[in-house]
C-alpha cells in the first residue's frame, strides 16, 4: 500500500459554479491556500491564528462546499479554478505555481492518498450492518461513509480511519444485540417457568 | 369541600391551557436542537458532527438513528430524501426537518429545565 499518489492527470472537478472558490469567504480561501500547500492542521492554525478545532471546522465546511475531501482534491480544485498550475514529478511530488512563479512544493507523502484499497471503508465490517434495522441501514451506511471519507480519513489517516469505522459499527449494533439478547433470555425464562 | 372543588377545577383548566407533549429525553432534546441549528443541512452525518462539536456528545450512528426514528414516530420531525453523492457511495441523504409539535415540545423541555434551574445559582454557581 503506497501513500503516494500521482496527479499526472488530475480528475477534473465539476465545472458547476457551486464548487467554485468564489463561494468561499476570504478566511476560508486563506485556509484553503494553506491546505493546498500541504500544511498540516496544526501549522495552518499557527499561521492563521486560530485554534485547531476552528481550522478543522472551516476545512470541513470547505470540503462540503467544494466537494474536495482530500488534500489532492483540494489541489485539483485549486488548479481547475485557474488560480494555480499544478505539476507532478515522477515520485508523486507536486509543485504549485501561480503566475509562473513556484509558490509551493509538496512531497508526495503529504498528499492524502486516493488509493482505492486504503481510502475506502473496510468492506468486511459492513456485514455487521445486517444486524441494524433495514429501515435506516442505508442512511447509516451513507453517513458513516461520508464522515469516513470527508473528515476522519483526511485528519487521522487510513489506519485510524479504519479503526474508527469498526468502532462506529460495533457501537451502533451493540445496543441492538443487547436488546435482542435480553428478549431471548426473557422468553427462555418464561418458557422454563411455564414448563 | 368548596376549596377542593376549586382546586380540582383549577387543575383541569390549567391542563387545558397548556397542551402537554410527550416529554423529551436529554438526547432527543439535543438532536432537535441540532436539527434547528443546521436548518436545511440537517442530515445524519451533519447532526452527528454538530452534536460532537457543540455539545461534546459523541454518539454512535445507531443511537442517533434510533432517536431520529422515535422523534419521527412521535410526529416531531419529518424527513425527505436528498441527492446521492459519491462520498456516500452513491447513497441519498435523508434530511430532517423539525415540525410544529417538535418545536413546541422543545420549548416545553427548555422551559422545564430553566424553571427547575431557577434558584439553584448559589449551589451550582453562575452561568445557568
Amino acid at each position: 500500500m503506497t501513500n503516494r499518489r500521482s496527479l499526472k492527470s488530475p480528475t477534473p472537478s465539476s465545472s458547476d459554479a457551486d464548487k467554485s472558490l468564489a463561494r468561499l469567504s476570504s478566511r476560508e480561501k486563506e485556509i484553503f491556500r494553506c491546505i493546498s500547500q500541504g500544511l498540516t492542521t496544526h501549522q495552518v492554525a499557527e499561521r492563521i491564528g486560530l485554534s485547531r478545532q476552528e481550522v478543522k471546522k472551516v476545512v470541513f465546511r470547505m470540503a462540503v462546499t467544494l466537494g474536495a475531501s482530500t488534500r489532492s482534491k483540494f489541489l485539483t480544485v485549486w488548479a481547475d479554478d485557474g488560480l494555480a498550475k499544478v505539476s507532478v514529478g515522477e515520485n508523486g511530488d507536486v509543485a504549485v505555481s501561480e503566475h509562473g512563479e513556484q509558490v509551493a512544493w509538496i512531497s508526495g507523502k503529504y498528499l492524502t492518498t486516493d488509493n482505492e484499497e486504503v481510502g475506502k471503508p473496510p468492506e468486511f465490517a459492513r456485514f455487521l450492518l445486517l444486524l441494524v434495522p433495514k429501515k435506516y441501514r442505508e442512511n447509516l451506511l451513507g453517513d458513516m461513509d461520508e464522515e469516513f471519507s470527508t473528515i476522519i480519513l483526511p485528519q487521522y489517516g487510513a489506519r485510524k480511519a479504519r479503526l474508527w469505522y469498526w468502532w462506529q459499527l460495533i457501537a451502533s449494533i451493540a445496543p441492538i444485540v443487547w436488546a435482542q439478547g435480553k428478549r431471548i433470555a426473557g422468553l427462555v425464562l418464561l418458557w422454563k417457568a411455564v414448563k | 369541600m368548596q376549596a377542593d372543588l376549586y382546586y380540582i377545577v383549577g387543575m383541569k383548566s390549567r391542563k387545558k391551557r397548556t397542551k402537554r407533549y410527550d416529554p423529551l429525553g436529554e438526547f432527543e432534546t439535543l438532536v432537535l436542537m441540532a436539527i434547528l441549528r443546521l436548518g436545511e443541512q440537517a442530515y445524519g452525518m451533519r447532526i452527528h458532527v454538530e452534536l460532537e462539536e457543540q455539545a461534546g456528545r459523541g454518539s454512535s450512528y445507531g443511537a442517533l438513528y434510533t432517536t431520529l426514528d422515535r422523534l419521527e414516530q412521535k410526529g416531531y420531525v419529518s424527513s425527505s430524501t436528498g441527492e446521492p453523492t459519491p462520498e456516500r457511495g452513491g447513497r441519498a441523504k435523508k434530511y430532517f426537518q423539525i415540525k410544529e409539535p417538535g418545536e413546541a415540545a422543545l420549548k416545553q423541555a427548555i422551559a422545564a429545565t430553566r424553571s427547575m434551574a431557577r434558584g439553584l445559582e448559589p449551589i451550582l454557581g453562575g452561568g445557568l
